[in-house]
């Protein structure tokens, strides 16, 4: 195999992947939308949901593979995410994009994208993600909250033959190998808007329940960070979209 | 008997006395062996002609390791019979260049043992691969005891792996990748070249080339890099394997066995590969014979000259040193910079003999 083809700059193909659980309700029906507008082929891990998830997941034309699983392998996250890669690596894809159920990427990311991933120069992009709160006009900023101050990795070009390599971790696995950090990347300035918690209050309290139940010693994660989720009047900032 | 400023107390309990240059010139020629520590001292050790040239290579400070001294201490190691450290980085960094290092590190026992027997077969005239790959089995199984004690760590594992590597088994992969991950996990992250790059030196002794090449063109990012990619891959669908081989062990700072490849090679444009990874190494005095031997291919004349002239400043032969110097300028002028190399050689020259005259 040669080495242009270690890097292309032209003709990239770009694979969006998912894993999924229970998610009819929510965002994924328009987040699939979304993606269908800029990627080429979409890869979907059905985490044993027990909705409407996989008949929503197989009414678009570009989910490419939907890998149902029977038992659900939550609690070993590290399975789960090793899966879905493995999975997305089949479709030979140029780049890979992981996406969550409840992420979107701004217009003017979805404007970028091909010029992205069409060049030889880096392998992997991050964006500033935003963590929308209580609705999808404002987000939150405060000392628990900015994940936007720094860039997570979240495309990242596919290299046959690369040392791939995953944590094995039951919770707090990246999405993406580790092993990405070695090689060449981008910090972009472009912004992917997440949905995770632009919920009801009463979904808010439902999610501190659940952070605390599988993590109540704050093991994974940091329990001040758990507790402010109930923060009654946290510092939300509105959302601007750039053109 | 030694000849310098650093004697010790219980010297003379050990049979070891001091002489002067006067008394080392009186020695009989070719009866003893010469253990150098600095390569100020080389026309010293020409004086006696020895049976056996042994050089100490040891750390030096920062600030004293400019390209000149480093240029004086390899070509000290490149000269000598057998090479000794007590620095496992600079031991590593050896066994990647030369057939004949030995790790002398002071807390271990067998060290002693080692050291006399390879004197012993280098005096007859043997190899000395025996007791470089005794070394190597006791440095990885060192480590690997290392590593059953404490888990996965990036340096051991790493270390490991070069021993391994340095061995040709293939369980090196495993310890590089496990060296690499623990790299990744504490966001040591600018490893591709020192870390990633390694496996494809191990493809390369697997044989595997097409895999080596392609973990190489990973880690390529600079033009220079993508061009050597394009010239492997070149070699590769020409078939000449050899030379595919040879640069990719080059590419990963293993010149031994890039050399070693290149000398059992019968490509036609061996000889010209062999001379780029002789000289990074100061293995001056076989880039010469190769030069002289390939004189068709090689217009570069001032080349030879100039490794002439190198060899004899190390020799004590001033004039010489010159007059190679000075044909090799007329070819280019820049080339006079060998002359203000020579000056600082003469300059160090006599601060060590200077020294050692009135320790």
């Amino acid at each position: 195999m040669r080495n242009e083809t270690v890097r292309k700059a032209r003709g990239n193909r770009l694979t969006a992947m998912l894993q999924v659980r229970n998610e009819a309700d929510k965002h994924l029906e328009a987040v699939l939308q979304d993606l269908t507008d800029f990627v080429d082929e979409i890869v979907i891990v059905d985490d044993a949901s027990t909705d409407g998830t996989v008949k929503l997941c197989r009414s678009f034309a570009k989910v490419s593979k939907l890998i149902e699983l029977k038992q659900s392998s939550f609690h070993r996250e590290w399975e789960l995410r090793l899966l879905l890669w493995n999975a997305a690596c089949e479709t030979k894809p140029g780049w890979l994009l992981s996406v969550d159920a409840d992420e979107f990427y701004e217009d003017k990311a979805k404007a970028w994208m091909r010029t992205l991933i069409d060049q030889d120069e880096y392998d992997w992009v991050g964006f500033r993600f935003f963590d929308f709160w209580g609705g999808t006009t404002h987000y939150r900023e405060d000392r628990l909250w900015q994940i936007h101050r720094r860039h997570t990795r979240s495309l990242v070009r596919y290299i046959p033959g690369y040392y791939y390599f995953f944590p094995r971790m039951d919770h707090h696995v990246p999405r993406l190998p580790l092993t990405y950090a070695a090689l060449p990347g981008f910090l972009s300035e472009l912004r992917v808007k997440h949905y995770g918690w632009a919920v009801s209050q009463e979904e808010l309290y439902r999610k501190y329940l659940r952070y605390m139940e599988r993590d109540p010693n704050g093991e994974w994660g940091s329990l001040e960070q758990y507790r402010s989720i109930l923060d009654e009047n946290p510092n939300l900032v509105p959302w601007k979209e750039e053109a | 008997m030694f000849f310098g400023a650093d004697g010790k107390p219980d010297d003379d309990a050990n049979g070891i006395r001091p002489v002067s240059l006067l008394d080392l010139a009186r020695l009989n020629r070719g009866e003893y062996g010469a253990v150098v520590t600095s390569p100020y001292l080389l026309p010293c050790v020409r004086l006696i002609q020895p049976r056996i040239v042994i050089a100490i290579a040891e750390r030096r400070d920062e600030a004293d390791s400019s390209e000149t001294l480093r240029k004086f201490h390899g070509l000290m190691a490149a000269q000598a019979d057998l090479i000794a450290t007590s620095s496992e980085k600079i031991y590593l960094e050896m066994c990647f260049r030369y057939d004949h290092v030995l790790y002398m590190p002071n807390d271990i026992e067998e060290s002693g043992t080692v050291w006399t027997e390879a004197i012993s077969a280098k005096l007859r005239g043997e190899s000395t691969d025996v007791w470089m790959h005794r070394q190597w089995e006791a440095q990885a199984a060192f480590y690997r005891n290392w590593h059953e004690r404490i888990g996965d760590h990036e340096t051991i594992c790493y270390l490991l792996a070069s021993y391994q590597y340095l061995l040709g088994r293939s369980s090196a992969k495993s310890y590089l990748s496990l060296s690499f991950e623990q790299m990744m996990i504490k966001e040591f992250t600018d490893c591709l070249r020192t870390h990633y790059r390694f496996f494809s030196a191990m493809d390369a002794k697997e044989g595997d080339l097409e895999a080596a090449v392609r973990v190489y063109a990973i880690t390529a990012l600079t033009d220079e890099e993508r061009s050597r990619v394009r010239v492997l891959q070149a070699y590769l669908d020409q078939g000449r394997t050899d030379l595919a081989k040879a640069e990719l062990f080059r590419l990963n700072d293993d010149y031994r066995n890039a050399i070693g490849t290149l000398l059992r090679s019968d490509d036609p444009e061996a000889g010209s590969h062999l001379l780029r990874c002789y000289l990074p190494v100061y293995r001056y005095q076989e880039a010469l014979q190769l030069l002289e031997r390939i004189r068709k291919q090689t217009p570069e004349r001032y080349l030879a000259d100039l490794l002439r002239g190198t060899l004899d400043m190390l020799s004590g032969k001033r004039h010489e040193a010159i007059h190679a110097f000075l044909r090799a300028a007329a070819k280019d002028w820049l080339l006079l910079g060998h002359m203000a190399e020579l000056e600082r050689w003469e300059l160090e020259t006599e601060f060590a003999l200077g020294r050692h005259r009135h320790a």
